[in-house]
């Protein structure tokens, strides 16, 4: 137990450890919901119907995976029109916002026991990368940032044919305030299928 | 499981080039209306106000030093007529210019021509380098865009230049695309914003 601890604890602090015992290896697609949390909720508070995770994981102990996990998700929301003061001036229209999130993770994963439903835990640590618009009129403020990333994950593997596995997991993408913009969160579900080498 | 695979990548790529959520679906939902004012003016002391019976456009003939032209009527009037049925409404008096009015409200209509370029720059967080794209054929779209932007101002309130103080004004932005009646329609319901969103007007 010490060992994969050890080893979450590496890529935690960004050591990518290659040279482990010949072993499986695992890539997965899934289908990803974004649910806005605190911080993202203020431009966007519609939840996120389009989304999509791509993800290597090669096992370098028994029951853990290490791996790398890149996603996409794009957030809208129609904004009724009204009216926004700042000072003495007032704008008024209708807003369109929009955010586009990218992550791009190192984690590690830990099953926990075997069988035909198979739980895990993960935890990644990367970058996010935010690209969001406010639209009004034929005008756009758009925002470019880079955020330092932490990502908890839980979820399950079904095994439905030696190979081939579906998997349903939540992860917490929390991205860290940096000198431009706030700190935010966003709670992903996703769906897929993780297919044992590719 | 190749089909699984083969449908998990279709799905992907399916999500990523068609589901990009839709912007406005109407002209109208590009309209926008931006007020700012003075606040060392006191509205409430200030009683008459004239304006013109013309709305000067701000076009490509006037800033190449051609003579002004103006709205057409009877658009001109139409919108005229709104603001001043807005400034009675907030009490305030109509008067000739040169009746020595608290204020004068100076209208004018902008005539810009956007061109729209997509160069593709939104990949430098895939590709190294990257620096856009380019069309060896054309693909931009320009459209028309206009502004009615009326400025309040306080003749009485002069710059050592002889400058009059912009006391408040409005912005109406939008796309000059429609019929010239729907055209009139949003620019006067622009109007009525305008006034709605200044309520340091009213008497």
């Amino acid at each position: 137990m010490k060992n994969k601890i050890f080893i979450a604890l590496m890529l935690a602090s960004g050591v990518f450890i290659t040279s482990f015992v010949s072993a499986q290896s695992f890539t997965s697609i899934q289908y990803t919901v974004g649910i806005p949390g605190g911080g993202l909720k203020n431009h966007v508070s519609k939840v996120s119907w389009r989304g999509a995770t791509i993800e290597y994981q090669k096992e370098v102990a028994p029951s853990v995976t290490v791996g790398v996990n890149f996603a996409w998700s794009t957030f809208y929301e129609r904004k009724d029109y009204a009216s926004y003061t700042r000072d003495n001036a007032t704008l008024s229209g209708i807003q369109y916002c929009y955010d586009n999130l990218f992550p791009m993770l190192v984690n590690a994963h830990y099953s926990i026991g075997t069988g035909t439903i198979i739980p895990y835990v993960g935890l990644g640590v990367g970058t996010m990368y935010d690209l969001r618009n406010t639209d009004m009129g034929i005008w756009t403020v758009e925002e470019k940032n880079w955020h330092f990333l932490v990502t908890p994950e839980a979820g399950l593997m079904f095994d439905i044919s030696p190979g081939t596995s579906i998997k349903l997991n939540a992860k917490y993408d929390y991205a860290f305030k940096i000198k431009d913009a706030d700190a935010f969160g966003n709670l992903n579900i996703n769906f897929g299928f993780v297919f044992n080498s590719w | 499981m190749k089909v699984l695979k083969v449908l998990s990548l279709t799905a992907i790529v399916f999500l990523l080039t068609q589901c990009y959520p839709e912007g406005p679906q109407y002209v109208d939902e590009m309209d926008l209306v931006y007020t700012n004012y003075d606040p060392a003016t006191d509205f409430t002391a200030k009683h008459t106000y004239a304006i013109p019976d013309k709305i000067m456009k701000i076009d490509d003939n006037l800033i190449n030093g051609g003579d002004p032209n103006f709205v057409k009527e009877p658009y001109a009037t139409q919108l005229l007529e709104k603001m001043k049925l807005n400034m009675a409404n907030n009490g305030w008096t109509l008067v000739k210019k040169d009746a020595n009015p608290d204020m004068l409200l100076a209208p004018v209509a902008y005539e810009l021509t956007t061109t729209y370029y997509y160069g593709g720059g939104y990949w430098d967080w895939w590709y190294g380098g990257w620096y856009g794209w380019y069309y060896p054929y054309p693909v931009t779209t320009s459209y028309s865009t206009g502004s009615l932007i009326v400025t309040m101002l306080d003749p009485k309130n002069l710059s050592p230049d002889d400058k009059m103080r912009a006391v408040w004004g409005f912005i109406i932005n939008g796309l000059l695309e429609g019929s010239n009646t729907e055209f009139t329609a949003r620019y006067s319901k622009g109007i009525d914003q305008a006034f709605t969103q200044s309520p340091y007007l009213k008497k």
